[in-house]
C-alpha cells in the first residue's frame, strides 16, 4: 500500500518531466501491488499540474507533449496490472477519430489507452476524418458509440457535419464529443448527445453509457 | 465607419498581429499589444483582454480586437460601455490570409499545416524555436522524440509572406526550419483586406459588433447557429 509520501513522489516526477525517476517509482509500486487505479490517479494529478505549470509560462507545449509521453510509458507498464484487476469489465464497441481539418490526437490517444485497460473494442480512424469515413465505418463496424475527436476551431464545423450526416442518414448512435477547448455552447452548436473536455472524463462517461 | 469618431477608437491586439496593423492605423486611433504568449492559455488572455477592456480610457466608445475567436478566448467578453468589434474568424492566421474563406480552404486542403509569419517567427514559442532549449534540457535524443511527437500528423509549414521590408530574412528561417523538420515548405500570400477594413470600416459580415452591455458569445462567430 503507498503512502502520501511515495503517492507525492510520483506525482513531482510527473510534474517535473523527470520520466527516469517516473517510471522507477511506477515499477517498485507495482512490484509492491499497490493499485493501478491509485498509480494512474497520481500520474493524472501529476499531468494536470504540468497543465498549470504551461498556462504559468514554466513550460512550453513541449512540456504538455513530454508529460503525455510520460503517460504512455507509465501506462505500459501498468496495464497488465489493470487488466487483471478490472472484474467489472464492460463488453461494448467504441468508434473514434479525430474529426475533418484536424490533426491533434492527444487526448484521443489517451482516451484510446485507458478504453482498452477497460477490455473495450476501440476502433481509432486516425485524424482528419471525414464524416462519410464515420458512417462508412459505423455502418461497418456497428460500434455502440461514436466518439468525435478535435481542438482547433475548424473541427467543430466538422464534428457538426458529421452528426448531422448521421442523422440525416437515420443512424441512431450515442455520440460523445471530446476535446479541450469545447464549451457548451460548442457542444450545442454540434448537436452532439455528450461532451467531454478531458480524457478521464471521458472514459467515465464511455463506461456508464455501455452499462 | 462614418459616425464613429476615430479618437474614441482603441485598437487591442497581440503583439505579432499588431505590428501588421499599425502602418494602417488611422493616426488618431489609439492601440495597446498584449502578450503574445497569452495565446497559450485561453483564460489568460480572456482576462487579459477584459482587463484591456475595462481599463480603457473614458473618451473610449469603440474598441477593436485584433483576435479570432482564438481557442474561445474572446467568448464571454463583456464590452460594458463599449461597443467591440471583432473579425469573425478563427484565429490570426485568417486575418494574415485576409479571409475565414481562405483560411478554411487551407485548411481543408492540407490540416497538418503549422503556419509562420514575420510575428509568429519574432514573438512565438514553436516546436521550432524550443527545439534548442529542449536539446539542452533532456538532450538531443529526447528533444527529438518531442518535437517528432508535437508534429507527428504536420506536413506543412506554410510562411504567411505579409510583405513586410525584412521578407527574406523570415521566409529563410520557415524554409530552414522546414528542412530541419522534414515538413514541405511553402509560401502562401499574406492579404491586409480584414486589417484595412478593420481600422476603417465598414464592418460588414466579416465582423463581429457587440454593442455595450452585452457579451461576446461562440454564436457570433457561428451565422448559422445551434
Amino acid at each position: 500500500m503507498s503512502t502520501m509520501k511515495t503517492q507525492s513522489k510520483l506525482i513531482s516526477a510527473i510534474a517535473d518531466l523527470n520520466e527516469e525517476s517516473a517510471l522507477k517509482l511506477i515499477r517498485q509500486r507495482l512490484a509492491e501491488n499497490d493499485d493501478p487505479l491509485t498509480l494512474i490517479g497520481n500520474c493524472e494529478e501529476g499531468l494536470q499540474r504540468v497543465g498549470e505549470r504551461y498556462a504559468r509560462h514554466e513550460y512550453y507545449l513541449s512540456g504538455l507533449i513530454m508529460g503525455g509521453e510520460i503517460f504512455y510509458e507509465v501506462m505500459e507498464l501498468i496495464r497488465p496490472a489493470m487488466e487483471s484487476r478490472i472484474s467489472d469489465t464492460s463488453s461494448g464497441k467504441v468508434l473514434l477519430g479525430t474529426v475533418q481539418s484536424d490533426i491533434h490526437d492527444l487526448g484521443k490517444n489517451i482516451v484510446k489507452l485507458l478504453l482498452s485497460c477497460y477490455k473495450l473494442t476501440v476502433y481509432d480512424l486516425g485524424v482528419d476524418v471525414p464524416p462519410e469515413e464515420f458512417l462508412r465505418q459505423a455502418k461497418k463496424l456497428r460500434p455502440d458509440i461514436l466518439g468525435l475527436s478535435g481542438l482547433v476551431t475548424n473541427a467543430y464545423d466538422s464534428m457538426r457535419e458529421t452528426i448531422r450526416l448521421f442523422r440525416q442518414e437515420g443512424y441512431q448512435i450515442p455520440t460523445v464529443i471530446g476535446g479541450s477547448q469545447l464549451s457548451k455552447e460548442v457542444f450545442q452548436y454540434t448537436g452532439a448527445d455528450y461532451w467531454v473536455n478531458k480524457a478521464d472524463a471521458g472514459v467515465k462517461l464511455i463506461l456508464r453509457l455501455l452499462k | 465607419m462614418d459616425q464613429v469618431n476615430l479618437e474614441r477608437c482603441k485598437l487591442i491586439a497581440c503583439t505579432a498581429v499588431i505590428e501588421e496593423m499599425l502602418p494602417f492605423m488611422p493616426s488618431p486611433m489609439s492601440h495597446e499589444a498584449l502578450d503574445f504568449g497569452l495565446h497559450t492559455d485561453p483564460k489568460s488572455l480572456k482576462r487579459a483582454l477584459q482587463n484591456a477592456i475595462d481599463s480603457s480610457a473614458p473618451h473610449i466608445e469603440t474598441i477593436l480586437l485584433g483576435y479570432g475567436l482564438c481557442s474561445q478566448a474572446v467568448v464571454g467578453l463583456r464590452s460594458g460601455r463599449h461597443t467591440l468589434v471583432i473579425p469573425r474568424v478563427d484565429d490570426c492566421i485568417a486575418i494574415f490570409l485576409g479571409s475565414a474563406a481562405e483560411y478554411h480552404k487551407q485548411h481543408r486542403s492540407v490540416p497538418g499545416t503549422y503556419y509562420l509569419t514575420k510575428g509568429w517567427i519574432e514573438f512565438g514559442d514553436t516546436p521550432f524555436s524550443e527545439y534548442d532549449i529542449l536539446v539542452r534540457r533532456y538532450g538531443e535524443q529526447i528533444a527529438q522524440r518531442i518535437v517528432n511527437r508535437i508534429l507527428e500528423n504536420y506536413t506543412r509549414l506554410a510562411f504567411i509572406s505579409t510583405g513586410n521590408n525584412e521578407l527574406e530574412h523570415y521566409r529563410e528561417r520557415a524554409r530552414s526550419m522546414a528542412q530541419r523538420f522534414g515538413l514541405c515548405y511553402e509560401e502562401l500570400q499574406g492579404s491586409d483586406v480584414i486589417i484595412k477594413k478593420m481600422l476603417s470600416g465598414p464592418w460588414n459580415d466579416g465582423f463581429v459588433v457587440v454593442p455595450p452591455g452585452r457579451t461576446v458569445s461562440f454564436f457570433d462567430f457561428r451565422k448559422n447557429g445551434p
